[in-house]
């Protein structure tokens, strides 16, 4: 027989050897070598829509997809080359021709120097007026000037003005600058590279190319030909619009930055760009800005009283203001003209004209400019220009003018102004400022030996648009230099960009441009529809606050004085948010920038879509959709609940909620594994607290605190906020998903009803105080109790979702401290019964494989678990398991969500689920189906198992209401020795126990031999994060006593069991409560007890009903803000780290090491130091010591620790099993529920309630510590 | 005695069959005849001569055609009363069985070898011209290798389209373990103008279930489904009726004919979606799952309907079985070119004088068919193309009309053979608008999955109705090259790896039409409407002032007795002026 495990096959030339039966996208990417594609995810099945994974393979002539096509021996196969990618391209251009979306608003699109206002309009609606200065610093460093004096090409862009006008950006970045500019921190100077580059011109262009390049390491030196830096923001910008100490502010800010400054130093005259090569700079960045005024062109020009506009404002900072008699005139209609008019008029002239050639409608000066210039007195004359200066004494008398008339449009589109014969006329002015324009002064730049720079016929240097470059290597010219006069925010973008261009020049010798990014835009593809504009109501644009024109022509101080303060919100309400949250996530768009896509390349029909956002957490724009189908198949294979699907055909195909109901209103859970999967913004988060807007965030690894698969999330954080949760990719758990819970649930628990501070009791009243001296007060009170009625007055409780150093902790301060045995959760009082556990049959109460070999389950029953609502992202896999072929049994009393994947469904009497088992058992000993090997070798008393009395199939479907035939059927399945089995049983939920159920599951287990081997045996959950790890850890007497034995230690000694326990509370024994985590109080019989109690001590994340009752109160902290680790169901022991901060300024480990010290007069305990005494206390968690901050391991019956338990022995004495005689009671379970059990609190909180809800949720509490 | 046969297939009905069968019953009925009988069958290929009525006696039979109700009167009046034939009406002068020219005299009916010659209804009509003899001597002296070996040696291709061997479909399908199996009749006939599996179903119903049956012995499976359109209501009907009554006489069910074999067979009607056609959008179909093609492999003979072997032929393909089985495959492989064997049948459209069904042997060129059996173009204008295999297919230029039917010979046309419809195109066509129309189909039906077939086939289109209407730019035709070979080269499935061919076919034989269009602004065949303008001759218009009063736009003006003029801003292009002009005297340009 031909015996074929593997195959040869090239890729890419790369001669690779692999098993058969993968694709070729797989078997590429597992030899690292990438294939782009859209609509592939590994966790489903193969869809092949997108066709970006095209491959080429010898001997074929169409392109095959690699997501679906099998990698055969001998294949030759090339991912790319020309044809591929120009397959690929045409894909995506086919894509993108209909993708009627923004990934940049055309505000941040239009901003030339790259400013997000879309990002910091959100950080200011939010609050957060630091962050959305710093967010404007990233790439313009003029905040303050800009916020006064930008010419707002953001705002000529922004779509609100479809709505009413156009969002007032400026006034807030204004606002913002103005708030937060005095609270920045010190600028870092990096470590120098080695590098140095000379900027000769200190504008805004030097300046902001000096900035961008000393933060990366760079020496710089500026050389200026002014006594001061800011070029035309210091010379040609009058202070009452942009004041000194504001442009002081702001440069002082970059030089601080290490940069090096000379002033008074002409190019030319002072240095020339020899000398500064001799110097040794690296490189220069010629940014010498426009700064000589344009010749009118007439005669007598030179006549004294007349004078350049721009020369005209330099000599008013230089020299002070002239004292003006008389009419002065201006001639020009742009920005300088209207500066000099108006600074003309606070120089004290009689009266200021400005003339312009044509009209209004032309005028290129700021529409606000003209509005303060005429309310100030300006008086403007359109449809002039001037022919001629005539004197009077060697000075000016007056300007002949001439009418104009507008002609034909001319090059600029604008209409041409047209002289009217015989129109002459002449105006008696006594100063003639000419305003119409400046040129560069170019001297300087010639008479190099380098070689002299190019320039052009318009006095400008000759450089590449995009890299600076000029004809001299090394030598990078921009700004008005190159482009002619522009405005600052054009020469703040030129210097960045410049940076980044000289920066890659000295580091690699290539002068490449920047890296243009792909950026998709609606108005690309036509008009947006009115109806869209239609849906915002209308708000009036905020404001500028003004001086009085009267008051503020009479000085040069700053006559705009910012925006109220109250009208930031409604302001950056106005914005439309145009710009994708996806921006920097979107697979779409990286492969159109890999690929130079251009969007408009097809035209034609585009569909326009309304954006759904009637879904609490999910959004849906299928204007973004590319049909990919990765959604619609996630919930399918996934979920198997379909809750998205197609609707209609063709180029009408559309992905919507189920017969297109709201989605909340489908099958829905809410889980957002959509969002995940979706390789665009098609479906994103629905923020409802925060405005969206695209931005880049850290990611930091956590683990998900709200059940005990112990999920590995993912935080993307940006500042002290979250921007959402994230699965990990890879996670080790099931690839990367998450529950509702899970991805939306963590803003309820870090961000919203904390407690911040911590409180003693004062009389009737809590009072805040400091956290050092709660613990003192904590200390003493309990110490108080200790020493007035002794250890078994104090009551240690600490819930299961703490972390396991917490929970050592706690029982360290009882054991250790108070010499107390009373340590328990609240959780476990809520049973009156002992026997639900396995130790006395395996040693120990734990799942006895990992979750993720669920998969390779062939039979998977699942009793007392609502899986799909306890453990959702458990259930994915039973679900994948189920439709990969898996039997699934479900045995409960209850139409579970799960049933509908179920082959059988045993629908018992509630409370008889032992029965069932044990009847099961029965049948199998009594047909011999039980595996011998496992029965004699692995247990100890099989015989005396066998002998118990069996039960007859009849009387077991008598009491437990299931067909004789299909408890057979049952017991055929489970002890078929072919067949993987596994138990999936959730030991928190009181739904369907009955006593006994777990130890016949353990002998069921032991009889068919299907435990301690993979893909067999129990699966044991919680809807608490960390049950296990409080079991392990002896928080509970019951699991001090197992764990006694394996470490001998002797300070274990007296543990108290539940029963006991809560007999010594309700008789009032109990004295001072340590309450970690847990809300006590829900139960009004304990909420007694604790009135009577004389200290209670309460550490906990949110106000409570138990936090009333407490004499002291401690804000705890979420695991994010906590360093420690957990033990998932599963037995791994998971590492994390602080994300953020915790409100009270110490973890909760470091709360109850501080209480520890304070109580016991010994040093507090490090993290280091406590898992070294866990390590101690339960050799399990040997390796917990190797974990560090995001580590992990599994611990299992061996040393060496493992995913399997029981592979090698049970943790009895001598390592054998016991079958568990009489587990077979069908008294029905005693059991007093005492508190809300968190898992009935899950059905009872409507899911949509986890985001929305604002005021405080107190049962929530016990869910969430 | 006298039998009056009426062509009762939906090409029939709707030229009035109904009205003239009801004609023929209430003449009987009112003179009492007895010895006459009246009967249906389904299509005989003549098409252009509906209502057809063959009149037989022992002295022969005669074929009329055209027949209405009154000519029926006539008919039966003369001929049945006394024994007149009525010669002006009969279809062809010549008629007779055996000699047959002109139409019928380059055909070769193996697949139409019952259809026109027997009642649908009737298994009797079937089981008189050998019906259910193969499936007899498959089942009692075969073996299934032996009817794969046999269906292989005659060299049959599908007939859907794609021309795979049917012989290797079924080995795989046999091969492939399972002990459920399918076979499926694919009857989804989707291409604009085609018509050949209606008329099979609706002619000759069970020569197709004869043909499932020898399927289902080969592979080895027991279950079938025909997947047949909606729209096809009395081939369900006429399905229907014939499984009902094969499973009556034991054709079909359990133990057929007494052996272990058995084999149950569903209707399954799609619900009109052109894709469906294609195999695994046919499957995701009868599961209840959208209509949407999947990637092959795995290929349906490994994993067809609900995850199974599954073997899916072509209602033609299937009809042809019976025969190969009865007349041996060599029979059959003698007939036709080295690649393609046997016949095919082709639905013959346009603008040719005789349009119907047509089944000729492999090997005959485009040019027989069209000339000889189809009497060439209509008014005799000049033959420009002809459009093979729909939507999916490519335009055969004129100049090459000497290919021959075989599969190859057609593929290098740049078209495919595809199930056989044949659009005949004169001079008067705009080839650039019969690849917009074509495209404009494909597009609707693209099912949406892939990028390139959902998207792409749009923006061909949407260029190709730009050059239509005088908008086209320079790039156009480099840009429309591009895409249509991207989407043949990506496209997923059969629907979008074939839409953009009439585009390129034309392109490529009808280049200097297309640029015509863009870069002069005029449409050569003056069919454009954007693009041509009526005048009026000056020479040839008496100013009858007929046209002027029938412009539904008052474009035409003129005064009584002199040249009429069209004014071109007013005009809207309907044509009404050149129809209503007596002299000629109305021209495009």
């Amino acid at each position: 027989m031909e015996k074929r495990n593997q195959i040869k096959l090239a890729i890419d030339e790369k001669e690779i050897i692999c098993e058969p039966g993968k694709t070729i996208l797989t078997v590429a990417r597992e030899n690292n070598i990438e294939i782009p594609t859209l609509c592939y995810d590994p966790r489903l099945e193969p869809y092949g829509s997108c066709l970006l994974c095209v491959v080429e393979v010898e001997g074929t002539d169409k392109l095959l997809l690699s997501c679906t096509t099998e990698a055969r021996d001998g294949m030759i196969i090339k991912t790319n080359n020309e044809k591929i990618y120009k397959a690929r391209k045409n894909a995506l251009e086919l894509l993108l021709s209909n993708h009627f979306a923004d990934c940049r608003g055309p505000c941040y699109e239009k901003c030339p120097a790259d400013v997000n206002p879309q990002g910091y309009l959100a950080l200011a609606n939010a609050g957060k007026y630091k962050e959305a200065l710093e967010l404007i610093r990233e790439t313009n460093p003029f905040p303050l000037v800009c916020g006064r004096i930008c010419v707002r090409y953001c705002e000529g862009a922004c779509r609100r003005k479809d709505v009413d006008s156009p969002v007032a950006i400026n006034f807030v970045k204004r606002y913002v600058a103005d708030l937060e500019s005095d609270h920045l921190e010190s600028p870092i100077i990096p470590q120098h590279n080695g590098h140095k580059v000379a900027i000769v011109g200190g504008g805004p262009g030097g300046l902001s190319c000096a900035y961008f390049l000393a933060k990366r390491g760079y020496k710089i030196k500026i050389f200026d030909a002014h006594p001061k830096l800011g070029g035309m923001l210091r010379y040609g910008i009058p202070d009452y619009r942009l004041p000194q100490n504001m442009l002081d502010k702001e440069i002082q800010y970059i030089v601080d930055h290490g940069i090096d400054v000379q002033t008074n130093a002409r190019l030319g005259k002072d240095f020339s760009l020899d000398d500064l090569k001799k110097e040794g700079f690296d490189s220069i960045f010629v940014a010498l800005g426009a700064q000589k005024a344009k010749k009118m062109g007439i005669e007598k020009e030179e006549t004294e009283g007349v004078i350049g506009g721009v020369d005209f404002l330099e000599r008013v900072k230089k020299q002070g203001p002239p004292e003006f008699k008389g009419h002065v005139v201006v001639v020009g209609g742009g920005n300088t003209a209207i500066d000099a008019a108006r600074t003309a008029l606070r120089c004290k002239a009689s009266k200021v004209s400005i003339l312009y050639r044509r009209t209004r409608h032309e005028m290129p000066a700021d529409e606000v400019e003209i509005e303060d210039a005429l309310a100030e007195g300006v008086e403007i004359e359109f449809l002039v220009a001037p022919l001629g200066v005539i004197a009077e004494n060697g000075r000016v008398k007056s300007l002949r003018c001439q009418k104009m008339e507008l002609g034909e449009p001319d090059a600029s589109g604008r209409r041409r102004p047209v002289p009217v014969e015989g129109s002459e006329y002449d105006v008696i002015c006594n100063t003639i400022i000419a305003a119409i324009g400046q040129d560069s002064d170019l001297t300087g730049i010639k008479g190099n030996a380098l070689g002299d720079l190019k320039a052009t016929k318009w006095d400008t240097i000759v450089a590449d648009e995009k890299t600076f470059a000029t004809t001299i290597k090394g030598v990078f010219a921009g700004g008005d230099v190159v482009s002619g006069p522009a405005a600052a925010i054009d020469a703040i973008g030129a210097g960045r960009k410049a940076a980044m261009v000289i920066d890659r020049y000295i580091q690699t010798g290539e002068i490449l441009p920047a890296a243009s990014e792909f950026l998709s835009s609606k108005t690309n593809l036509g008009e947006i529809p009115k109806s869209y504009f239609e849906s915002f109501a209308k708000i009036d644009r905020s404001s500028m606050q003004q001086v009085d024109a009267e008051i503020r022509v009479n000085n040069f101080d700053e006559g705009d004085k910012g925006i109220a303060p109250g009208a930031v919100p409604t302001e950056t309400s106005r914005c439309l948010f145009c710009g994708c949250s996806d921006l920097f996530t979107c697979e779409l768009k990286k492969f159109a920038g890999e690929y130079d896509v251009n969007q408009k390349r097809y035209g034609g029909t585009v569909k326009k879509l309304k954006v759904d956002d009637r879904h609490p957490y999910i959004l849906l724009d299928p204007n973004k959709c590319i049909l990919c189908g990765k959604c619609v198949r996630t919930c399918d294979m996934l979920l198997g609940l379909s809750a998205l699907g197609y609707i209609n055909r063709g180029y009408d195909m559309v992905v919507r909620p189920s017969m297109e109901k709201p989605l909340q209103d489908t099958t829905c859970i809410a889980c957002g594994n959509c969002i995940e999967t979706c390789p665009t913004g098609a479906i994103s988060f629905n923020h409802p607290f925060e405005r969206p807007w695209p931005q880049n965030p850290l990611q930091l690894e956590s683990v998900c605190n709200y059940c005990g698969i112990g999920c590995n999330i993912v935080y993307n954080k940006k500042d002290d906020d979250f921007w959402n949760v994230t699965a990990k990719k890879e996670s080790r758990y099931i690839n990367g998903e998450l529950c509702m819970r899970g991805r939306f649930g963590h803003r309820h628990i870090i961000k919203e009803n904390r407690l911040y501070e911590p409180k003693v009791r004062d009389g009737n009243k809590l009072k805040a105080t400091n956290l050092e001296y709660a613990i003192k007060h904590a200390a003493s009170g309990l110490k108080a109790v200790y020493e007035k009625y002794g250890p078994d007055a104090l009551g240690f409780f600490v819930s299961p979702k703490a972390t396991n150093e917490e929970i050592f902790m706690v029982q360290k301060l009882a054991r250790d401290v108070f010499n107390s045995n009373n340590i328990a959760s609240l959780y476990d009082l809520t049973s009156t019964d002992d026997n639900e556990d396995l130790y006395a049959a395996f040693g120990i109460t734990a799942s006895t494989l990992p979750f993720q070999q669920v998969k390779n389950a062939d039979v998977i029953v699942m009793l007392n678990s609502n899986v799909t609502e306890d453990n959702p992202v458990l259930s994915f896999d039973i679900k994948r398991a189920a439709r990969k072929g898996a039997e699934l049994i479900s045995i409960s009393s209850m139409e579970l969500e799960i049933n509908n994947f179920t082959t059988l469904w045993l629908d018992t009497r509630r409370g008889t689920n032992t029965m069932l088992l044990n009847a099961a058992i029965s049948e199998i000993i009594k047909h011999e189906r039980f595996d011998d090997d496992a029965v004699n070798k692995r247990a100890n008393n099989f015989s005396e198992f066998k002998n118990q009395p069996s039960i007859a199939l009849s009387r077991a479907a008598e009491i437990t209401g299931v067909d004789k035939y299909k408890i057979q059927r049952f017991a055929d399945i489970v002890s078929d020795p072919d067949k993987n089995v596994v138990f999936v049983y959730n030991g928190g939920s009181l739904l369907e126990k009955s006593p006994g159920d777990l130890q016949a599951i353990a002998n069921l287990l032991l009889l068919t031999g299907k435990i301690g081997k993979d893909n067999n045996g129990l699966i044991f959950t919680h809807e608490h994060s960390n049950y296990q790890g409080h079991r392990d850890l002896c928080a509970t007497p019951y699991a001090a006593q197992e764990n006694n034995k394996l470490s001998r230690k002797s300070t274990l000694r007296g543990a108290r069991s539940f029963p006991d326990l809560r007999d010594l509370m309700l008789n009032g024994t109990i004295k001072g409560f340590l309450i970690f985590g847990e809300d006590f109080a829900i139960n009004t019989e304990y909420a007694a007890l604790l009135t009577q109690a004389e200290h209670v001590v309460v550490v906990d994340m949110f106000q409570t009903e138990t936090t009333n009752f407490a004499h002291t109160t401690i804000p705890g902290s979420a695991y994010a803000e906590s360093e420690g680790s957990v033990t998932s169901q599963d037995r791994r022991v998971q590492a994390f780290t602080r994300v953020f901060d915790p409100p009270a300024g110490k973890t909760g480990v470091e709360i109850l090491s501080a209480l520890y010290a304070q109580s016991s007069g010994k040093p507090a305990l490090s993290i280091e130091t406590i898992r070294s005494e866990i390590a101690e206390l339960n050799p399990l968690y040997k390796k917990i010591t190797e974990i560090g901050e995001r580590g992990s391991f599994c611990w299992n019956e061996t040393a060496t620790g493992g995913a399997l338990l029981f592979s090698t022995g049970f943790l009895t004495e001598n390592r054998k099993a016991n079958f568990i005689v009489g587990a077979q009671s069908q008294k029905p379970m005693r059991r007093e529920v005492l508190c809300f059990s968190p898992i009935d609190k899950i059905y009872q909180i409507n899911r949509y309630q986890l985001l929305s809800s604002t005021k405080g949720d107190n049962q929530n509490s016990t869910a969430v510590l | 005695m006298y039998t009056i046969t009426i062509g009762t297939a939906t090409c029939g009905i709707s030229a009035g069959a109904d009205k003239v069968l009801n004609e023929f019953q209430l003449l009987i009925a009112e003179k009492g005849l007895k010895d006459i009988k009246l009967a249906e069958t389904g299509c005989m290929g003549m098409c252009y001569k509906e209502v057809l009525v063959e009149v037989k006696n022992g002295a022969g039979k005669f074929l009329y055609g055209d027949v209405t109700p009154e000519k029926a009167q006539r008919i039966f009046n003369e001929h049945i009363l006394h024994d007149k034939p009525v010669d002006e009406f009969l279809a062809l002068l010549d008629y007779q069985e055996g000699t047959e020219k002109n139409f019928l005299a380059k055909q070769k009916r193996i697949v139409l070898r019952n259809c026109g010659h027997i009642d649908p209804m009737s298994i009797d009509d079937y089981l008189a011209r050998d019906g259910y003899k193969a499936i007899k001597k498959v089942l009692t002296t075969m073996t299934p290798d032996e009817v794969i070996k046999a269906v292989t040696d005659s060299g049959i291709r599908g007939r859907g389209g794609a021309g795979f061997l049917t012989g290797v479909k079924w080995k795989f399908a046999a091969q492939s373990p399972g002990d459920i199996k399918y076979v499926v009749c694919n009857a989804d006939e989707g291409d604009p103008g085609a018509f050949m599996d209606r008329s099979v179903l609706e002619g000759d119903p069970n020569s197709v279930l004869e043909g499932m049956l020898i399927c289902g012995y080969a592979i080895g499976a027991s279950e079938g489904y025909i997947y047949c359109r909606a729209e096809y209501p009395r081939a369900i009907v006429r399905l229907v009726n014939a499984i009902g009554e094969a499973t009556k006489r034991g054709f079909l069910g359990d133990n057929i004919l007494g052996t272990n074999f058995s084999f149950h067979l569903k209707i399954k009607e799609g619900a009109g979606a052109f894709v469906c056609g294609e195999e695994t959008a046919l499957i995701a179909s009868i599961e209840g799952h959208r209509g949407t093609p999947r990637i092959r492999p795995p290929y349906p003979a490994v994993k067809g309907i609900w995850g199974k072997p599954t073997n899916i032929n072509n209602v033609e393909t299937l009809a042809n079985l019976p025969w190969i089985i009865l007349n041996g495959p060599e029979k059959f492989a003698a007939m036709g070119t080295d690649d393609s064997k046997g016949t095919k049948v082709f639905a013959m459209a346009g603008k040719i004088k005789r349009s119907g069904l047509v089944e000729v042997p492999m090997g005959i060129t485009i040019n027989e068919i069209i000339f000889d059996i189809c009497g060439g173009i209509v008014n005799d204008k000049k033959f420009k193309g002809v459009q093979m295999g729909g939507p999916s297919g490519g335009c055969i230029p004129a100049a090459l009309g000497n290919t021959q039917i075989d599969y190859q010979q057609i593929n290098k046309t740049g078209a495919i053979m595809g199930s056989g419809g044949m659009i005949v195109v004169d001079e008067s066509t705009c080839m650039v608008e019969l690849a917009r129309f074509f495209l404009e189909f494909t597009q609707k039906e693209s099912c949406g999955k892939c990028t390139s077939c959902r998207i792409g086939t749009l923006r061909m289109l949407e260029i190709l109705e730009r050059i239509v209407a005088g908008q086209g730019k320079d790039e156009d035709l480099d840009v429309l090259k591009e895409l249509g070979e991207q989407i043949k080269a990506t496209a997923q499935c059969g629907l979008g790896q074939t839409a953009p061919n009439p585009a390129l076919t034309t392109m490529n034989y009808f280049r200097e039409e297309y640029e015509e269009h863009i870069k002069n602004k005029r449409c050569p065949a003056h069919s454009c409407s954007s693009l041509v303008m009526y005048l009026v001759d000056a020479t040839k218009c008496t100013g009858c002032t007929l046209c002027a009063g029938n412009c539904p736009a008052g474009a035409i003006t003129g005064v009584k007795k002199k040249a009429h003029t069209v004014d071109q801003d007013k005009c809207i292009k309907c044509g009404k002026c050149i129809t209503t002009c007596n002299f000629d005297a109305i021209y495009k340009e």
